[in-house]
């Protein structure tokens, strides 16, 4: 199948709900801490993975992502992951950023890892702000039972 | 300790050709900032842990390559080690190259004049643990025909293997994926992986006793337990011989190949 950049955006934005709940509690495992969901598009078209992991030495260092499944063919596709400042980018010689690798049509047709663009972003500085940016920008709903948002959430007035 | 990690950045920045810079992460864990990305242009993590014997002023004789549990939580996005398997392929890649894991952390004590070398087998061993990733099921189940056929055309050369066989001229439908003649008649073999190809090679093989021909029909499954069992009733009806895995066939292909060259 050949992948567009607005079927990408599509199946980052179209609204979605969890079909199977994620842990009530982070797990430590070989030094991360880690938590799994899965979600599906509301029209049950998409069906998608979510893995949120942080490190335990370094809280900092964090991963949220979301892989798309698709139906016709076997593996899964990396969309997008929020990360921690864990060190720097080939794309951005810094020394910790905060920042989100994208999947583009051009790194999924051409067989590279998916999500090999990175946009630097300033956005959430933790793990659990990274989660409620990542939930609102790949719009995922009913999370609120399972992440509820920090008072005074640092994204309401964006939406 | 600032000693230390001065003398450490001076002598590493000279064997690096000045490609690296150091940056703090804690006190007595530094991260080492080289030229070594993932594929999604992440830099590896690599860290240098100087704090043991910090009470010693000397400079020491190893240093402590760690990186505090990245390179499996990177793996983690796609990959879980979570069979005793999966956890033999871990452990021996890491002995392979000299390092050990506790905890998730991937370390590495590596000799101070050598650190360079160290460093460099360090980033190579992590990055063959990333790609543990590429043992997928999904991946390694495709490649299901191709290692059939690496096996049947490296090992079973002696039996004149063809492939793409059609018994029935007229019915390029009906293909046999590999034709042995142990004995002057014919043993057909098909690779089965899913339901689908279960039930061609049943529809195959009914077909080829429908007009008479003379042959055997060996199937070769990927697993066995994959086929709904419906499906696998049908084809051992219809077929004179299953191996219920890879790994079965490649232990016995010849022993039942040369019974029928016997006859």
């Amino acid at each position: 199948m050949e992948y567009t950049d607005s079927f990408i955006e599509e199946l980052l934005t179209c609204p979605k709900k969890i079909t199977k709940a994620p842990a009530r509690e982070m797990k430590l495992d070989r030094g991360h801490w880690k938590n799994n969901f899965e979600v599906e598009s509301e029209n049950g078209e998409f069906k998608f993975s979510v893995f949120i992991r942080y490190n335990d030495t370094f809280n900092e260092n964090f991963s949220i992502g979301l892989d798309y499944n698709p139906r016709e063919e076997p593996g899964t596709i990396a969309l997008i992951r929020s990360n921690g400042p864990h060190g720097s980018t080939k794309q951005w010689d810094h020394h910790g950023r905060t920042h989100t690798h994208v999947a583009s049509a051009e790194t999924v047709n051409n067989g590279l890892k998916p999500e090999s663009n990175i946009e630097i972003t300033d956005r959430y500085t933790s793990w659990n702000e990274a989660l409620q940016f990542f939930v609102k920008r790949v719009n995922i709903q009913g999370t609120q039972v399972y992440f509820p948002p920090p008072q005074g959430n640092l994204f309401e007035e964006t939406e | 300790m600032t000693e230390n990690i001065q003398h450490i950045n001076t002598l590493l920045s000279e064997q690096f050709n000045n490609r690296l810079d150091f940056r703090e992460k804690r006190p007595g864990i530094f991260q080492l900032f080289l030229p070594f990305y993932h594929e999604d242009g992440d830099m590896v993590e690599v860290y240098l842990d100087l704090r043991n014997g910090t009470e010693n002023k000397s400079i020491p004789s190893r240093v402590r390559i760690n990186d505090f549990g990245m390179s499996l939580m990177r793996l983690s996005y796609s990959y879980e080690i979570d069979t005793p398997n999966k956890e033999k392929i871990l452990h021996r890649i890491l002995s392979e190259n000299g390092l050990f894991e506790q905890e998730g952390h991937i370390m590495y004590d590596a000799p101070i004049d050598a650190l360079y070398p160290a460093l460099m087998q360090y980033c190579q061993t992590v990055a063959k643990i990333s790609n543990m990733r590429q043992f997928k099921r999904e991946i390694i189940e495709s490649l299901f025909y191709e290692m059939l056929d690496d096996f049947v055309m490296s090992n079973l050369g002696d039996y004149n293997p063809e492939k793409s066989v059609t018994p029935i001229p007229e019915r390029d439908d009906l293909e046999v994926d590999y034709l042995f003649t142990p004995n002057g008649h014919p043993v057909y073999l098909f690779g089965v992986k899913d339901t689908a190809k279960a039930r061609l090679a049943t529809i195959s093989c009914l077909e080829f006793l429908r007009v008479d021909l003379r042959f055997k029909s060996y199937i070769v499954h990927e697993d066995f337990e994959k086929v709904t069992r419906k499906d696998r009733s049908r084809l051992t009806s219809a077929c004179d011989k299953q191996f219920p895995s890879l790994d079965d066939f490649t232990k016995n292909a010849r022993k039942f190949l040369d019974r029928e060259a016997q006859y």
